[in-house]
């Protein structure tokens, strides 16, 4: 099995089955099996279907292959001697014979999941760890709980991730497990988890996932107790994994709404700043945290603002940390139930922006991306006819007073299904709608993003 | 949502029937999770929990596949609208209703249908002439999506713009047929406010259009750009005239007049100050210093100072 890399666009992929797995054409079945495995984990399936596609096409291709030739195989000589054929093959590669091991116990599980779980087990015991048997296990406890009521299937990722290091498969099963079960993150077995690590990447990506599950549940004073256990060994022997661990830290407890003068934020922020301004390739990092602390200051003046509903602000501190794409559903949800009362959710948009315009910004990705992953269906508007009834708004209107105007604006907008920035194009054509010597209401439509973040939520109701 | 909705997702999913027992779904789950090296593709877990029976919370892969077709069975649903009978209605749109309760986008499409659910078509045969007409209208526009709705009702406004009958009938049934005028209140009211509508618009625009040329365009970023010109020119003009008829009353070399003596104001307090400071020669001094009482000789404009020309 060869480890190259395949070129980056499946196109350009080989078409022969063997050589895009990277196997013999007289590998079989398990090589075949072990080759496909390690691409999949590469080539997601979410991420890059076609890729997945094609790999899938070639494991099968490549298996009735094996398959063909074991059948028609030349039969091994009867005179070599039988061995244990896990210890015989332990002693030349002890890794893949685990893997092997893990494999043939695995293909019993149709028949008896009981004895499977325990060959498993005891796989697991006697040989060096193989990151393939705790795979099996922890999705042998997923599927039966109750082949062993005393463990949670979490507890074998956990112990493949401390015995295996904490990379591939394993970590991404850990990812998953705290989105679902986010109570883990505050787990023992998590603390002794992250606390165990020596590699910088794997240290930060673990911190990560298990802070922003440990902020779910409102459980801050996680990150913080990880930070100061982790100080003496970090702080002096790398100061960029410390600084990033500092800034991970910061990005979940910046939303703290509890947050006050000498809270963590502060402390943590006041040493990051101290840190990135002794080094001037720190620059960007001191000019995001600077960012996020104007950002967190101004969400925890939030409170004084009744306009904006609770779920909005917890949309907001979320949208920092997580994708856009993760947050869809729950951002549509909230941002289309608010845009029932446009004048209601310009108010709160307006109120927003004055406060601090990166908060409405973050609600603006959202409502974008929103956009981006939904048929859109706007009215065809003739190109006159728009035209004539937008100016008929502004010629009934007194545009002059722009903040008067704009509350017959967002009504006109969202009945008739014209987003704010066609009107500004048409209103700009008109050289008679001046507000002022270098202002035009055109461009004051265009720089009206509360108005327009009210129109694309609305826009989720009605299409 | 309701369950069926999830089974029949996860159904899908895992490429099974949608009665698929949870063994099934359990060996069609297995087979993905080995083909993907135990790192299964998201929705297939989920697909596979759902008919396991091992959760209730839909995942968020369920919502963003299920919302587009739930929108297109209520569309569905809003195309046949009053060609079902107003009992088959309610029943498909209490259907409907329960299966949305998570999709405030078809909640709201579904309480704007809500609106006409016991009307029946035969109402309109009560109706006649121009009041039949827009009754009729309302009932077409009123099942429409949104933007489709928004295009026809703006060119039905059109046709309907130069004739003030229409307002008036428009008028009578919302007052009359209030059951009717709910179902399309925005196209209604449109209609009724039409003629005081034009009536504004022509009254702004000839307003718009008595403005003189000069004070509209002078607002144009071109035209300020010499705006200026006028508040530097007058002054320049004025301060010229002044330079001149000074440069011919006052002779060169002249001096400006020395200004006359004004004695201090002598309050009471400070007459009294005045008297002992009196008793001291140096503090009278320093003060008829102050009072300038004796202007030193060193002013510049004294006549007896040698800098000044005579």
């Amino acid at each position: 099995m060869t480890d190259r890399p395949l070129p980056d666009d499946p196109e350009d992929w080989p078409s022969d089955a063997h050589e895009l797995l990277g196997v013999s054409h007289q590998a079989d079945r398990n090589e075949v099996r072990r080759a496909y495995t390690r691409l999949v984990r590469i080539y997601k399936p979410e991420h890059e279907p076609e890729a997945f596609r094609l790999l899938r096409q070639a494991y099968e291709q490549a298996l009735s292959w094996s398959e063909f030739n074991s059948r028609f195989a030349t039969p091994e000589p009867v005179n070599e001697s039988p061995q244990e054929p896990a210890a015989s093959c332990s002693a030349a590669h002890p890794r893949r014979s685990v893997e092997e091991l893990a494999d043939e116990a695995w293909e019993q599980w149709q028949t008896d999941p009981a004895v499977v779980y325990r060959r498993l087990v005891e796989l697991n015991e006697r040989h060096p760890p193989c990151q393939d048997a705790y795979l099996r296990l922890y999705w042998a406890l997923k599927l039966r709980p109750k082949l062993d009521a005393q463990t949670l299937p979490c507890e074998w990722v956990t112990r493949g991730l401390l015995a295996c290091g904490a990379s591939g498969p394993l970590r991404e099963l850990y990812r998953r497990e705290l989105l679902e079960r986010p109570g883990e993150a505050i787990s023992e077995r998590s603390t002794q988890l992250v606390r165990s690590q020596s590699n910088p990447g794997t240290l930060v990506d673990l911190l990560i996932v298990r802070w922003r599950a440990a902020a779910r549940l409102r459980q801050h004073q996680v990150i913080g107790q990880d930070l100061e256990a982790l100080r003496p060994h970090w702080e002096s022997a790398d100061g960029e994994t410390w600084l990033r661990l500092l800034l991970a830290a910061l990005d979940e407890l910046a939303w703290r709404v509890e947050a006050a003068e000498g809270s963590s934020f502060e402390q943590y922020g006041n040493e990051v700043n101290r840190m990135a301004t002794l080094k001037p390739s720190q620059f960007d990092v001191l000019a995001r945290f600077d960012m996020l602390r104007d950002l967190s200051l101004n969400f925890r003046r939030l409170d004084d603002f009744s306009n904006l509903s609770p779920e909005l602000r917890e949309l907001i501190a979320r949208s920092w940390t997580v994708q856009p794409w993760e947050l869809n559903v729950d951002a549509m949800r909230i941002l289309a139930d608010l845009a029932r009362q446009p004048r209601e959710l310009l108010d709160a948009f307006d109120q927003l922006q004055e406060l601090s315009p990166g908060l409405l910004a973050q609600l603006g990705l959202l409502l974008d991306y929103a956009e981006s992953s939904r048929e859109r269906a706007d009215p065809d508007w003739p190109a006159e006819e728009l035209s004539r009834i937008v100016l008929e708004l502004v010629d009934l209107s007194s545009w002059q007073e722009y903040h008067l105007f704009r509350s017959k604006l967002v009504q006109f907008c969202t009945e008739e299904l014209v987003a704010p920035e066609r009107a500004a194009q048409i209103l700009q054509q008109q050289d008679r709608f001046w507000l002022n010597a270098e202002r035009h209401l055109g461009q004051a439509v265009l720089e009206d993003w509360p108005l327009r973040y009210v129109y694309q939520a609305h826009r989720l109701l009605v299409t | 949502m309701t369950n069926k909705d999830q089974q029949l997702w996860a159904a899908e999913q895992l490429d099974l029937p949608m009665d698929a027992s949870a063994e099934q779904a359990e060996a069609a789950f297995l087979k993905r999770l080995e083909d993907c090296g135990f790192v299964p593709y998201e929705p297939n877990y989920h697909a596979w929990q759902i008919l396991a029976g091992r959760t209730s919370q839909p995942p968020r892969y369920f919502q963003e596949d299920v919302e587009p077709k739930l929108r297109e069975e209520i569309e569905a649903f809003a195309g046949m609208y009053f060609e079902l009978a107003s009992a088959d209605r309610r029943r498909r749109w209490d259907e409907l209703s329960k299966r949305c309760t998570n999709f405030p986008a078809l909640q709201h499409r579904l309480k704007h249908l809500a609106r006409g659910l016991d009307f029946e078509l035969s109402e309109l045969d009560s109706l006649e002439g121009a009041a039949k007409v827009l009754a009729t209208e309302v009932c077409q526009l009123y099942p429409m999506p949104g933007a489709q709705q928004v295009l026809r009702r703006h060119v039905l406004l059109k046709e309907k713009a130069d004739e003030r009958s229409w307002s008036d009938q428009a008028w009578r049934i919302q007052n009359v047929h209030p059951r009717i005028a709910t179902m399309a209140s925005d196209y209604l009211q449109r209609l009724v406010s039409s003629p005081r509508v034009q009536k504004d618009l022509a009254k702004a625009r000839k307003k718009t259009a008595r403005k003189p040329l000069r004070e509209v365009v002078v607002r144009s970023p071109e035209s300020d750009s010499w705006s200026w010109l006028p508040y530097l020119a007058v002054p320049a003009i004025i301060a010229l005239i002044t330079l001149i008829n000074s440069t011919k009353e006052q002779p060169r070399g002249r001096l400006a007049p020395i200004p006359p003596y004004r004695p201090p104001v002598m309050t009471p307090e400070a007459t009294e100050a005045f008297r002992r400071m009196l008793e001291d020669p140096e503090g009278a001094r320093r003060l008829m210093e102050q009072q300038n009482l004796f202007p030193s000789k060193s002013r510049p404009d004294s006549p007896s100072d040698p800098t000044v020309e005579p």
